[in-house]
């Protein structure tokens, strides 16, 4: 008992020690990558236009620290990133955690509702899909399937907000309203970028449903309750789907990392105010600090959810723990 | 996307707010515009093509930041709906026989924070401007005052070191904007401090990333304005984004309407396009890259390019060919035949190569931006063109931000340009044609400087006389043409869409399109 969760916090610690050397080898590249870019930060704060002078120039180097060398540059942003301190926006001095703390909730939020959505069309049409194999329900749901899969998300969103905003009027084109202010429109607006971050996911949650679901029902165990006389309602709810549930619990977890990438089509169409947003933002202008920082907090997040997702797998299924133990 | 005036380029819970908002969410869920407001109050949802890195008053950040400062705050003067000028916290000025001394005499106006806008807050907002350390847009063309006096509490005397026929000019731009002497000592550096000032609209949140709102300011010194109740300028960086956002009512007026969307909106029964041709494309060249040293080679370049095909390519046909200075009509130093000196006239264009020593023609790098479609647009047109003259032409195109990094630093052959001039002075063209000590900036052909032109340039800010001033820049014109270290290629059309409910707003003409913010003071919606 004690070795057990002594291996599970030991598995712990390391998982998150990896997840910490991701970071700085993120952060790091993040920092560079940003140096590498050309386009001068200066020039584009002092106003194009203004033609500044070589004077208002350095001086203004020297106000952002942008005259150090980049080494020393490097060391004093990890430091102060390891505090939690992303410094100011370059652009108008506002502090960077709070531009992400305003975001983060936003683009959280816009991946949850998208996995809830995909969740609810994925898994009723893979069990319906499962149940009549090889029928024409089955071949219409998997190739429907197959186009989910394969439309950008850029042109779902396009279609959804041609067919919807312009054609129908039912649902706002885009923006964003405070849950505070309007629940209803709130809710409204979230509706059409969820369903484009969430329709890709939702045919390979159907897809994986529907093979899960066929590799269940192909073992003794379904032959041997049919043979006692168990309902067909009973065998597929009670016992099929809750075995078939482990990979597709699986695949919602890990995707939802990889959503994270999707909102960056997604939250620029639609004008949702998420992360990605900031950070596109935020690169045009060259506003190093808040690339950083939000690149990082992207990053973060990502590794944290899939840290969680892995843990959570493991403790679920005794024999992963065991076996990296 | 201007390299000009666009450099680099919250509701409040209140029911009232609820009532329109639910007015809205009523119109977008029925698809139906069949809602009537009072004359005044309302709400107007002004969907941007940014959002401002900075609201300081004093540092032209490109339109959207104007477009909202224009609602916040007012200069002693202003640019008009018309396009002329308007006397504001001015009520009137005179101007000494020398041109050394300028009279303002305040009207009763006050700022958002209640206190009256006095003599002491101009000088302070003056002073700000000019001061040694300051980073504002046009402290060089400021700098030419000297002193500013305060007899009493309605009176500024602004005395220049040297005659500034254009300075009424420099006032006029949003960003000469009067705010109150207390709030720069207190705010002054801060660049995140509330903004106070004697506009229409007082500041009343900015949510980062999505909307600034400001509200009626009810002690505003035109009676009866502003009409509306609030204003929520939402930002939309995607230009297909704004315009579906006006397309489903989700805003009533949008800036910056792509080219390639103006026919939609003009064709949809409940919206409206309001175009000025005033913005301009140009080629700028640098003059130390060996064949476009030689004003023939420039020249060249203008006879060989078909005007159309930059029209057709870049902007769907919305615009007018340019083949002369961009000179706006009506603007001094306009004259009918010198609009069209040049002509598409491809073997003109090799015969000016071939005695400039380049019979066979060259190559050169053209540098643009991938990130707005015109832009690129416009170089691929201008590619196409120079070839059938032999010029090979590369094309260099980063994000807008490395393009002004490269442009700022010479570092190209000739480039792709859309801009305005700021002022409707023929001052404007200093901006652009003077040499000087800066011979490699954002808005000047690198290393270009001619004497002829310096002088003249000169003498036009310091004349009085409007008849003088006309000849001057005629002859400015005529040497222009000769250098031609800018190829003019196009006035385009700039547009805003507005809902057809939105009443009183004006796209102001010619240069000052990017002013229009002003005129949110007219607006109402039905």
């Amino acid at each position: 008992m004690t070795a057990s969760i002594a291996g599970a916090l030991l598995l712990i610690g390391r998982k998150l020690l990896t997840a910490f050397i991701q970071l700085l080898v993120i952060a790091t590249l993040i920092f560079s990558v940003m140096y590498i870019m050309p386009g001068d930060p200066v020039l584009l704060l002092l106003g194009a236009d203004s033609n500044p002078s070589a004077e208002a120039v350095a001086s203004m180097r020297t106000q952002l620290g942008l005259d150090q060398p980049v080494i020393s540059q490097y060391f004093i942003w990890l430091w102060k990133a390891l505090h939690l301190d992303f410094g100011v926006s370059l652009v108008n001095g506002y502090p960077i955690s709070r531009y992400v703390l305003a975001n983060l909730p936003r683009t959280l939020e816009l991946a949850f509702a998208a996995i809830i959505i995909a969740t609810l069309i994925g898994v009723p049409l893979g069990i319906a899909a499962a149940l009549k194999r090889g029928s024409l329900r089955d071949t219409a749901l998997t190739s429907i399937a197959t186009v989910g899969i394969s439309v950008p998300v850029y042109i779902l969103g396009t279609l959804l907000v041609l067919l919807f905003s312009l054609k129908l009027g039912w649902l706002p084109a885009s923006g964003y309203t405070d849950i505070s202010r309007n629940v209803a429109e709130h809710f409204r607006k979230l509706a059409l970028p969820a369903f484009a971050l969430g329709f890709g996911l939702a045919a390979s949650i159907a897809r994986m449903t529907r093979s899960s679901m066929l590799e269940i029902l192909g073992r003794d165990f379904v032959r041997t309750l049919r043979a006692k006389g168990m309902s067909e309602r009973r065998i597929i709810w009670q016992h099929v789907l809750r075995n078939a549930a482990i990979p597709i619990v699986t695949i919602i977890g890990l995707q939802l990392g990889n959503l994270m990438g999707g909102t960056v089509l997604v939250e620029a169409m639609f004008n949702w105010p998420g992360l990605s947003t900031l950070l596109v933002g935020a690169v045009s202008a060259r506003n190093y600090p808040l690339v950083q920082g939000s690149m990082l907090a992207i990053a973060a997040l990502f590794i944290l959810i899939n840290l969680v997702v892995e843990l959570l797998y493991s403790l679920l299924d005794p024999r992963i723990r065991r076996k990296r133990a | 996307m201007e390299t000009t005036n666009r450099q680099a380029e919250t509701r409040k819970g209140n029911s009232m707010k609820r009532t329109v908002l639910g007015l809205i969410f009523a119109l977008a869920s029925s698809g139906t515009a069949n809602h009537s407001y009072a004359a005044d109050g309302g709400t107007l949802y002004f969907g941007l093509s940014g959002e401002p890195s900075t609201l300081d008053s004093t540092i032209n950040a490109g339109t959207p930041a104007r477009t909202i400062r224009l609602a916040i705050h007012r200069g002693l003067v202003n640019y008009g709906p018309d396009g002329k000028l308007s006397q504001e916290l001015a009520q009137s000025y005179d101007v000494s026989p020398d041109a050394l001394t300028y009279t303002f005499k305040l009207r009763d106006a006050k700022f958002h924070d209640g206190s009256p806008v006095t003599a002491q807050d101009v000088k302070a907002s003056i002073e700000r401007i000019t001061a040694a350390d300051s980073k504002a847009t046009y402290r060089n063309e400021l700098g030419v005052i000297k002193s500013i006096e305060t007899p009493d509490a309605k009176t500024v005397k602004v005395t220049l070191s040297k005659p500034f026929v254009p300075l009424i000019h420099y006032l006029a731009l949003p960003e000469s904007a009067i705010v109150p002497a207390a709030w720069i000592k207190d705010h002054g550096k801060d660049p995140n401090a509330t903004p106070i000032g004697a506009g229409p609209f007082k500041f009343s949140a900015w949510e980062r990333g999505r909307e600034l709102t400001v509200e009626k300011f009810d002690g505003y010194y035109k009676k009866g304005k502003p009409h509306l109740e609030d204003v929520h300028y939402v930002f939309y960086a995607d230009e297909n984004t704004r315009v579906n956002a006006l397309k489903s009512s989700d805003v009533d007026i949008i800036d910056y309407v792509p080219w390639k969307d103006a026919s939609s909106i003009e064709a949809d029964s409940n919206l409206k396009l309001a175009s000025t041709s005033g913005p301009f494309m140009m080629l700028q060249f640098n003059t130390k890259f060996e064949p476009f040293s030689k004003p023939e080679v420039r020249q060249a370049v203008s006879y060989a390019i078909d005007r159309a095909a930059v029209i057709n390519t870049a902007f769907n046909g919305r615009g007018a060919p340019l083949f002369g200075v961009a000179i706006p009509e009506g603007y001094m130093g306009y004259s009918k035949e010198k609009a069209d000196f040049f002509k598409h006239d491809v073997s003109k264009a090799k015969e000016l190569l071939a005695k400039a020593g380049y019979p066979n023609g060259f190559e050169a790098r053209l540098l643009s931006t991938a990130q707005y479609g015109f832009h690129n647009n416009t170089a691929v047109a201008v590619q196409a063109e120079l070839a059938k003259i032999g010029i090979k032409v590369k094309l260099d195109l980063p994000d807008w931000s490395g393009r002004i990094a490269k442009n700022n630093a010479g570092d190209y052959d000739f480039l792709v340009a859309g801009t305005a001039g700021d002022i409707a002075d023929p001052d404007w063209l200093s901006n652009f044609f003077y040499g000087g000590q800066q011979l490699v900036r954002l808005n000047n052909s690198a290393y270009f400087n001619d004497q002829i032109i310096n002088d003249l340039l000169d003498k036009g800010r310091v004349t009085l006389d409007a008849a003088e001033r006309e000849k001057i820049y005629g002859q400015f014109v005529d040497r222009a043409l000769e250098q031609s270290p800018f190829v003019y290629l196009m006035w385009r059309d700039q547009s805003f869409g507005l809902n057809k409910k939105v009443k009183g707003f004006t796209n102001i003409p010619g240069f000052l399109t990017f002013q229009s913010g002003f005129t949110v003071e007219n607006v109402e919606v039905e």
